[in-house]
């Protein structure tokens, strides 16, 4: 189905994240969030909170148990999504096209020699670049890390000071890590990268434009465009 | 004029200012009885004046401010408002006051103990604070006794907290009791004692001034007591918590027996940090608190660094490290502890410590790096929309 974009020009429009997909990245954006704002409320500075009167005592309290709510959360969908990749269809594929191939290797190599000028073009990207495989399999590196390690902090009374200590440590540099790496790489790509801005929506709707297909991911708008992935757009 | 009317208008003049000056008198001498009329010893006469004080030369060479001024209506209502000066203030006998000692808190007093008869004093408190670790008796440096607290220096006579709460039951003994200043007095002798004093912060701070003093506490062969701000309980009570422990609740819990002038080392086996006892102070072992009570003693005896952990990144710590060359090194190597000798401990030291290096280096590698792409990034397709005539893209 053809569509307009702002620009008046007839778009066909690919469907890059479906419904289950996006709710999974809701889900993760809701939890993520929580977890980072309630944690390092217990590594900020103290004034912050206190700026906030008498209701700091309770933001304090409530802190804790969203942390943990919202830890929960993150694991849970972790596990989800494990299920999704191994046993749904649409999962298959995605892991499929996720999992780090040489041609991530090389295309980083390109990229970037490109980047400083060293290289004439932009490698042709797949459904997955090497940018989104980082961050995607970061993730999956450091859930495993902070969910371990948070849960053993919470149980606290069954444990020697000495592992609480290190569980301490690797949740608060994989948090640290893994939060900065979310706000450099992910966050400040989807809103602030000329031609994202104010915000990349792709992440709502689901859709891609052609044009911004076969820019991006040239490789898989050939394999998509006659194959019959395609999909119907809704707009 | 004649003479004589010059006299006698002078006379007048005269007659007229004696008569003046009488009743002035005579107003101001009434008033100044009758307002402090409780004064009996008269000592408000001069003390009532807010600008009573000097300057003395203090022991370190530097001047110090004494201020002599008595606001007779916040004294009456401090826990020592009915009192009389000289009670305390023994010595006073003379103009000006010369020779005159500090205020023994262990005297007699006038008042009567209703519990024995006899004459009041805090000597049992006084001699208890002397056998703890903060007291002359039971220090284990006595030559450095200057530093130790003394009474003044934590108890400051307070105003009596009034509380609507405690004052409900004024009616009640105003049935039988008949001077009612005496009945208020008595309730808030008896809420006092029934409620929190001192909010958590206030403790932290107070314990601190001592405990973090790197120098003092290097004389005392003691770790300075920094860390405890970055716990989950300094955290609380920063916010403003009052359900959480401060320095007392462990160091002096009154379920295992121990009141904050009965602290003793933690190498005493009455200490409520002992790790005999630690799992009870866990527990908060008879008392109403209820802190940790499935505290296992894994959990309990763990604490080893309950003041001390994330304590080195803390301003007080870098400050602290920078004026006393003996604590750069971990600020644990100042005391003569041997549980900086002890391989365990060490070791365990260093495997957090290599976690936290590590983790270091790759946030400033992966981050540094990814900041690069992304400028390089960012500029590159900035070029390529700009190159391309129709932007789309």
């Amino acid at each position: 189905m053809d569509c307009y974009d702002k620009r008046n020009i007839a778009m066909r429009y690919y469907v890059r994240m479906n419904r289950s997909e996006r709710i999974q990245h809701l889900m993760l954006i809701l939890s993520i969030t929580t977890l980072v704002l309630t944690g390092f409320m217990l590594e900020g500075e103290t004034w912050v909170i206190n700026s906030f009167g008498s209701a700091s005592k309770l933001i304090f309290f409530w802190r804790g148990i969203l942390h943990r709510i919202a830890g929960v959360g993150f694991i849970l969908i972790g596990v989800y999504h494990l299920y999704y990749v191994s046993f749904t269809k649409d999962g298959n594929s995605w892991i499929r096209d996720m999992l780090p191939k040489l041609k991530d290797f090389k295309d980083a190599m390109q990229n970037v020699a490109y980047l400083v000028g060293l290289s004439k073009e932009r490698p042709k990207f797949d459904r997955f670049n090497y940018q989104d495989k980082l961050e995607y399999f970061s993730i999956y590196f450091g859930l495993p890390i902070v969910a371990i390690s948070g849960v053993m902090l919470w149980s606290e009374y069954n444990w020697n000071q000495f592992y609480l200590d290190v569980a301490m440590a690797f949740h608060r540099g994989e948090a640290t890590l893994a939060a900065l790496a979310i706000l450099v790489w992910h966050l400040l790509t989807v809103f602030f990268k000329p031609g994202n801005y104010p915000l990349n929506t792709t992440f709502i709707h689901g859709m891609m434009s052609e044009d911004d297909l076969k820019h991006h991911h040239p490789l898989w708008y050939e394999r998509i465009k006659d194959n019959g992935e395609e999909k119907e757009s809704k707009s | 004029m004649s003479c004589a009317g010059v006299y006698k208008r002078l006379k007048l003049k005269k007659m007229k200012n004696i008569i003046i000056f009488t009743l002035t008198a005579f107003f101001i001498i009434t008033f100044a009885v009758l307002l402090h009329a409780a004064d009996e010893e008269n000592c408000l006469m001069c003390h009532k004046y807010s600008g009573m004080g000097r300057f003395e030369s203090g022991p370190d060479g530097k001047g110090k401010k004494r201020v002599f001024f008595v606001n007779e209506d916040i004294f009456k209502n401090t826990v020592h408002g009915n009192l009389r000066c000289k009670n305390c203030h023994t010595d006073v006998d003379k103009l000006p006051h010369t020779g005159v000692k500090k205020v023994n808190c262990a005297q007699n007093c006038h008042i009567k103990d209703p519990s024995s008869g006899r004459e009041f004093s805090h000597k049992r408190i006084v001699d208890t604070l002397e056998k703890s670790i903060h007291g002359v008796k039971g220090t284990k440096h006595p030559e450095y006794k200057d530093d130790l607290p003394t009474c003044t220096y934590c108890h400051k006579n307070p105003v009596y907290i009034t509380s609507a709460e405690g004052l409900k039951f004024l009616n009640i003994c105003g049935q039988c009791h008949e001077k009612q200043n005496w009945a208020k007095r008595f309730i808030k002798h008896q809420y006092y004692r029934m409620i929190k004093r001192r909010p958590s912060k206030e403790v932290v701070t107070l314990c601190s001034s001592c405990h973090q003093d790197s120098s003092k506490m290097a004389r005392h062969k003691l770790d300075i007591a920094i860390g405890f701000r970055d716990t989950f309980h300094g955290k609380a009570i920063e916010y403003g918590n009052e359900d959480v422990a401060n320095c007392l609740n462990c160091h002096a819990p009154r379920g295992i027996g121990l009141t904050p002038h009965s602290i003793v080392s933690k190498t005493d086996p009455l200490s409520s940090v002992n790790a005999a006892n630690r799992q009870k102070t866990c527990q908060n072992y008879g008392g109403t608190g209820g802190c940790h009570p499935g505290a296992t003693k894994e959990f309990a005896l763990g604490r080893q660094k309950i003041h001390a952990s994330g304590a080195k990144n803390t301003e007080e710590f870098l400050k602290a490290a920078v004026y006393d060359v003996s604590l750069t090194k971990g600020g644990k190597k100042q005391s003569g502890n041997k549980k900086v000798n002890n391989p365990d401990e060490s070791f365990r030291e260093n495997v957090v410590f290599w976690i936290n290096t590590i983790y270091k280096i790759a946030i400033a590698v992966v981050i540094g790096g990814m900041i690069i792409h992304q400028m390089l990034d960012f500029i590159a397709v900035a070029r390529e929309r700009r190159r391309n005539s129709h932007g789309l893209l």
